[in-house]
């Protein structure tokens, strides 16, 4: 034991600020239930562009904000409370990343990302069909991966949607792709980190709304002559809700804390980001249930806000990873764990689990 | 983002010296097993009576760590506390001898007691040879704490109690027990009123402690009956008529320790044990959803335990932790055995199985707890 008593250190968090302009941004800007989904708002881009939110995260040399990984979470966090349907996440943290770590110049204009084929076609790409640029990866069959920017010109886009109607197309480069860079392993790991947290980030920002839409409506709305959220039922219901959305953030916080302490390449990161993946998949389960149970029939309307929320749950979770591979990654890694250090010896299931990175 | 629903504070993650203390702990468990000194169990901090264990965790300094040094404690942090513990609970570790002495008679002696028990229990405690009970339910009052019927009324140079406790682990071989009793009568419009705690011998004139078996067969519950048992005024806990303040005002430690979500850890680590060593068997997702679930919780938990060090409440995010860590380890039991993880006759297993419906009783009911999260949330 050392010699001074150790306190707990301050956790990480967003710039207030940041936090508090978000809230007002997205609360005047909320979308209607009843809009086209998948329809990249431009004025409202523009208008995030000019507040320096859509690259939060590049540096300043590059037309970036300069902001922290909290501060993008607090973004994505938001944008996904109120509803926001826009490729924030796939333009500054992984397609203009990817440029700015391999020292490529950025084009002007919304961008998202691909991870195509050797035979050059990926599916499920968000946003392609929006886009005026996509930052490709290759993986070209043989271990080696390889970068350029395709232009929509460059680019054949067959048109397909996740659930919540958010453009995820199939692609294809008929001419594979325009003066390839190879791109080491490394980044190819941390683009895949990023990606697959960043959707946990938004997975739990929806969670907390979901939550919180339905304590406003079982407060408000009366039955049997008092409102929803005095009968015990419903407050039990809504209690397991809120703990499982606890959950998820918790773990995708810690997530977080360690992707940016070990700039998302510490050696337990996957490992972090499939707890992260797997408590907010299952809490999906749970929260977006008791959200619509406790709305009743008005919930499930398209006029209502609720699907605003409890839809992009749904179709996130399978994003950048599905909740199978990650407990299948996490039983892989806890049996391991055991064959290697464990049968009682100083490792085992228990450090895997409890040992944070140093 | 900070909306009302986020309902657990944001932690830090653990700095290498707390690391350190959490390894030289984790070693010393590991030779302790290794050697035989102890087979790991689940519940092992309700069931794990050994006086013997106790006192060397405590010569290590891992008893009582947070009493001051001028107490004959070690002056470290919660912080530090929790990962020692959860290094007990993860190993299985039998320690249960001195936990309700480490875990609440020691930081309520501190907040609440006189000099003179400070001096007189608080060094004991450390070195691991003053262990203590909790005398708070009664047969008529479980959950609703405010309805004790023990009576203490007072005499020449103290105060006469009677009534009867149950529940009271280790009162059978503990020293002393803190008993929540009524000096005042009950006021209907202020039910929390009127209650006092009392430091009470075990040996005293007028105690009676009878077993109460567990359905594995396992003594560690008694029912405590005290008739007109003498308390010197000295052994008033506190202030009289602010028991119901000072029993409450330590739940938070209590609710959302890593005891309510690691009694099963033991059963889970040797499910992926039987699986590591078994490969013909087909992995089961469930071990890793069961991963993620604990790797959630003890992050969850560490943040609960940081936020109550640093002053901040954390009455609801303790409920929290509660509800789901206990629901969880009854759900990892039964996953297992739904699931044939372990041959049906694995002793973890069978203990996991009759210990689970406690897991989610203890230390309030988990219905309870759901309405003091749906306070938090602001629906009542």
């Amino acid at each position: 034991m050392t010699n001074t008593p150790l306190a707990a250190p301050t956790p990480v968090t967003a710039d207030p600020e940041l936090v508090v302009l978000l809230a007002d941004v997205f609360g005047e800007h909320k979308p209607s239930p009843e809009r086209t989904s998948g329809e990249l708002d431009p004025d409202l881009w523009t208008l995030l562009e000019n507040l320096g939110l859509t690259r939060l995260t590049g540096s300043e040399s590059r037309g970036g904000s300069g902001g922290s990984w909290h501060d993008a979470a607090a973004l994505q966090d938001a944008a996904a409370a109120h509803g926001i349907q826009l490729p924030l996440a796939e333009h500054d943290l992984l397609a203009h990343w990817l440029l700015e770590v391999t020292d490529l110049p950025a084009p002007d204009g919304v961008l998202t990302i691909a991870q195509v084929s050797a035979a050059n076609t990926a599916r499920g790409v968000p946003w392609a069909s929006r886009a005026d640029g996509i930052v490709v990866v290759r993986d070209t069959g043989d271990g080696r991966h390889e970068l350029g920017v395709g232009s929509p010109a460059d680019v054949a886009i067959d048109n397909s949607r996740n659930l919540a109607g958010e453009p995820r197309d199939t692609i294809t480069l008929p001419r594979g792709i325009p003066q390839p860079v190879e791109v080491p392993p490394t980044v190819v790991a941390s683009l895949r980190r990023r990606a697959s947290l960043v959707r946990a980030v938004q997975i739990c920002g929806a969670l907390d709304a979901a939550v919180a839409a339905t304590v406003r409506h079982t407060t408000d709305r009366v039955q049997f002559g008092r409102s929803l959220s005095q009968f015990q039922a419903v407050q039990h219901r809504l209690a397991d809700a809120a703990a499982e959305a606890a959950l998820a953030r918790a773990a995708t916080w810690a997530a977080l804390d360690e992707a940016v302490s070990t700039d998302f390449a510490g050696p337990g990161l996957d490992v972090s980001i499939a707890v992260a993946r797997s408590c907010a998949g299952h809490a999906g389960s749970v929260v977006v249930r008791a959200a619509h149970q406790l709305h009743g029939a008005i919930g499930t309307t398209r006029e209502h806000s609720l699907h605003q929320l409890t839809v992009p749950i749904l179709a996130w979770t399978n994003e950048f990873g599905t909740v199978a591979e990650f407990d299948e990654f996490l039983t892989r890694a806890a049996i391991a764990s055991e064959v290697a250090g464990g049968q009682g010896a100083a490792g085992g299931v228990w450090a895997l689990l409890s040992d944070p990175p140093h | 983002m900070a909306t009302p629903t986020t309902l657990v504070p944001p932690a830090a993650p653990e700095p290498a010296e707390l690391s350190a203390l959490r390894h030289d702990v984790r070693a010393f468990l590991t030779r302790a097993r290794q050697a035989g000194r102890y087979i790991a169990d689940v519940d092992a901090w309700i069931t794990g009576w050994d006086p013997d264990f106790s006192q060397q965790l405590a010569e290590h300094g891992w008893v009582g760590m947070t009493i001051p040094t001028s107490y004959g404690g070690h002056g470290r942090t919660f912080v530090e506390r929790f990962v020692v513990t959860e290094e007990f609970l993860a190993a299985g570790a039998p320690v249960a001898a001195h936990w309700v002495a480490d875990r609440q008679a020691a930081p309520s002696l501190l907040r609440f007691g006189s000099e003179e028990q400070k001096q007189q229990y608080l060094p004991r405690i450390a070195a691991g040879k003053c262990f203590f009970a909790i005398g708070m339910s009664e047969p008529d009052s479980g959950s609703d704490l405010a309805s004790v019927r023990t009576k203490a009324h007072q005499v020449d140079g103290g105060w006469r109690v009677t009534g009867t406790k149950v529940w009271t682990s280790g009162a059978h071989a503990a020293e002393a027990f803190f008993v929540l009793a009524r000096t005042s009568p009950l006021d209907p419009t202020k039910r929390h009123a009127g209650l006092s705690q009392f430091i009470v011998d075990l040996d005293s004139e007028g105690v009676q402690v009878r077993p109460i078996i567990s359905m594995t067969g396992q003594h560690h519950f008694n029912e405590v009956h005290l008739e007109d048992v003498f308390v010197p005024d000295s052994r008033v806990l506190g202030e009289v008529g602010s028991g119901w303040h000072q029993v409450t005002s330590e739940l938070s430690y209590e609710r959302s320790g890593p005891e309510r979500f690691l009694c099963a850890f033991p059963l889970f680590e040797g499910e992926v044990r039987y699986a590591a060593a078994h490969p013909e068997r087909p992995a089961d997702r469930a071990v890793g959803r069961t991963f993620a679930r604990l790797r959630g919780l003890h992050h969850m938990s560490r943040a609960v335990n940081a936020a109550v060090e640093r002053g901040e409440p954390a009455d609801t995010a303790a409920a929290v932790v509660k509800i789901l860590g206990t629901d969880f380890e009854g759900d990892t039991v039964e996953q297992i055995h739904l699931s044939s993880a372990l041959p049906e006759d694995d002793p973890l297993l069978q203990v996991g199985l009759l210990q689970r419906p406690g897991f989610t009783l203890r230390g309030g009911t988990n219905e309870v707890l759901r309405g003091v999260i749906a306070r938090g949330l602001g629906l009542r």
